[in-house]
């Protein structure tokens, strides 16, 4: 269990962790608390999992894993063939519309419309599946292009230290050092919300506990013994980077990475329900149909019809997805995090 | 001692810095001039002359920055764009941040309420049929966003069966109501509470595990002490450091979830001022919510770290002595 915090140069502002070293997956927390939360794991859990070393990888993912990886790919493809399959336009009204394909404003889930159609006479399944294209685009870019930058610069700070370390680290304390949807909200004020300006303030708020775990898995892995004996051997530091650091620390980051996406989906649904993501009213998101949804509740009393899928729809969607990431990352960390000593 | 707290304080000092220069230059980055957007499309050169000497666009940057900083030092945080210009900031924040207190604090104290039985209950029989119960719905509640569950519990709860008051403008105040407004800020305040709950429990769970492991505990046993006694006195202080940490840490996602609950409720607190702020690009208003939030932010883990020492006696005595 964590040490008293006692290392001096703990970080100020959005993290006091002075026991980075030895749970690096509670820093992530300071970009979303919950995060660090799944790394909760048992000392007995732990040591198991350790002595199934032998066992194949699929095997100790478990089932778990596999269901959710299998949703996750069957939503997926389900987003890349939303303009080939047979769904009506998630933007136009299908209201007036004679014969199968028409729809009442918001219409109960039939054989024609399975989840029957928002208040506009647009068929709520259809925006689902468009919807989901927004979220997964975002979702894993951000995480790219921040794993990316911040990956880069968590080895470099992690093994080089030095000043190139203390800047990136302030600099991320900085990042860090706002609640992320308020830094989220403040950017995309002041540049806009395009698809590609909603990415890159997510992965700018998604990069500094990335750069964090990076850096710590870095830190840990150089201080091996091993590594050791190749630099007293006289190997070169980009040498010892490139065999011995770097491939130990890919499958942590990429784990970490795999859960980001989780928290980035979520972050764009925050930003699409209140209105600030990409534009409402051309492109339909998991966030703002939710949002649209919410504001019928009201009108449920009144006796107009409230076809509840238009909340419900996106709910569950989101829900499983990040359901679905996170146990992932969770089985993949129990295996692949340094500390369960899965070496 | 001193050495460590005054390079925390200087640390902390340059976040803080760092932190309100970030914000200022959010202005000063934006296309066009400042004194552009606030006269408006049919800018007079009047106007502009007027606004930029008002406002010192005409001084270097640093002198901006500084001037910038003084003023919002001094409690003068300018007045918001919209309806012409003439709200000031600090009506706009002093009229709402109350109420998103109060739901912050009543959805921490339903939290903890919770969770720490549920987590003791846990811990006292792990991998029981009630630990991995409870252990699988909080990972599951992870994965639930504010703006998932909000809207959930107001279909459910307000417009299908009418059990708790529907989305309300008309919330005084956390000094004027503070008991009479618990009723209209349950459902907000579940919303926030959901996920916390999830946190709390997983990791006091975890912690308390392991308390109960050590010799003390057995001693503890061994000597016939209840097991209410030994879980409330003697297993939960040393289990809550985890806690503890991720308690200053969390308040980030708090104030997020408060964004979000207050769009659903339709409440008047400082995260649908921002939401509000950020609509209208009302830049003044968006950059100081932004600082505030983060300084209260940086602060609470500042007391956070201090708070380590008054549970933890062994830190007192590792930070007496390095």
């Amino acid at each position: 269990m964590p040490e008293p915090p006692a290392d001096p140069g703990a970080p100020p502002g959005g993290a006091q962790l002075g026991f980075e070293m030895e749970s690096a997956p509670h820093l992530i927390t300071a970009a979303n608390p919950e995060m660090n939360v799944f790394a909760a794991v048992l000392p007995g859990q732990q040591a198991t999992a350790a002595q199934k070393g032998r066992t194949s990888i699929s095997k100790r993912l478990g089932p778990a894993f596999w269901i959710s990886a299998g949703w996750m790919l069957f939503v997926i493809v389900l987003a890349i063939l939303a303009g080939v399959l047979p769904l009506p336009d998630p933007n136009n009204s299908l209201a007036g519309i004679s014969g199968s394909s028409g729809c009442l404003p918001s219409a109960s889930p039939s054989l024609s419309h399975l989840l029957g159609c928002d208040e506009n006479g647009r068929d709520v399944l259809s925006r689902l599946i468009f919807g989901s294209r927004v979220s997964l685009v975002v979702g894993f870019a951000s995480i790219a292009l921040a794993l990316a930058v911040g990956g880069a610069a968590g080895v470099v700070a992690g093994y080089i230290r030095g000043a190139f370390d203390s800047v990136s680290g302030i600099v991320a304390n900085v990042i860090l050092a706002y609640p992320y949807l308020v830094l989220g909200l403040a950017i995309v004020t002041f540049w806009g919300h395009s698809e590609f300006d909603v990415t890159v303030v997510i992965a700018i708020v998604a990069v500094a506990p990335l750069f964090r775990i990076v850096r710590a898995n870095t830190i840990a892995f150089s201080e091996r013994d091993y590594v050791l004996a190749t630099r007293a051997l006289g190997s070169t530091r980009k040498r010892v980077l490139q065999t011995l650091i770097i491939p130990d620390v890919i499958p942590a980051a990429i784990t970490y990475g795999l859960v980001g996406v989780a928290l980035a989906i979520t972050g764009e649904g925050a930003l699409s329900f209140l209105g600030q993501s990409v534009p409402p009213t051309t492109t339909p998101t998991w966030g703002n149909m939710i949002a649209e949804g919410s504001t019928l509740i009201s009108s449920i009393g009144s006796g107009a019809p409230v076809n509840i899928w238009e909340v419900l729809g996106p709910a569950v969607a989101m829900f499983s997805f990040i359901l679905a990431i996170n146990i992932m990352g969770d089985r993949l960390r129990a295996i692949l995090d340094v500390r369960t000593g899965a070496l | 001692m001193g050495g460590l707290a005054l390079k925390r304080a200087a640390e902390g000092f340059l976040v803080i810095i760092l932190v309100t220069f970030a914000s200022f230059m959010l202005i000063a980055l934006l296309p066009g001039s400042e004194a552009a957007e606030i006269c408006g499309v049919s800018a007079t050169s009047t106007c502009l002359a007027k606004e930029t000497a008002f406002l010192g666009l005409n001084h270097p940057l640093i002198v901006q920055y500084l001037t910038w900083l003084g003023r919002f030092f001094t409690g003068d945080f300018g007045t918001s764009y919209v309806n012409g210009g003439g709200i000031a900031i600090t009506t706009i924040i002093s009229e709402s941040y109350s109420t998103t207190l109060e739901l912050i604090l009543y959805s921490q104290v339903m939290a903890l309420a919770i969770s720490i039985p549920l987590a003791m209950w846990a811990a006292l029989r792990p991998n029981s049929l009630f630990d991995r119960i409870s252990s699988t719905i909080s990972f599951g509640a992870l994965s639930l966003p504010p703006f998932i569950i909000g809207p959930l519990l107001a279909l459910f709860l307000t417009a299908e069966i009418h059990a708790f008051p529907g989305p309300d403008t008309s919330v005084p105040g956390f000094y004027v109501h503070t008991f009479s407004n618990l009723r209209v800020l349950f459902l907000p305040s579940f919303t926030l509470t959901i996920s916390s709950i999830a946190i709390y429990q997983r990791l006091l769970r975890a912690d308390m595990i392991a308390t109960l492991e050590q010799d003390f505990i057995m001693m503890a046993r061994a000597k016939g002490l209840s097991t209410w006694r030994i879980l409330f006195r003697h297993a939960l202080r040393p289990s809550t450091f985890s806690l503890v940490t991720v308690g200053g840490i969390q308040i980030g996602g708090l104030i997020t979830g408060a964004i979000i609950a207050e769009s659903v409720f339709a409440l008047h607190g400082l995260g649908s001022a921002l939401t509000l702020a950020v609509s209208q690009k009302d830049y003044p208003t968006v950059q100081i919510v932004t600082v505030i939030v983060a300084l209260v932010y940086i602060v609470f883990n500042f007391v956070i770290d201090a708070l380590y020492a008054v549970i933890d006696p062994r830190i007192r005595r590792a930070r007496a002595t390095s």
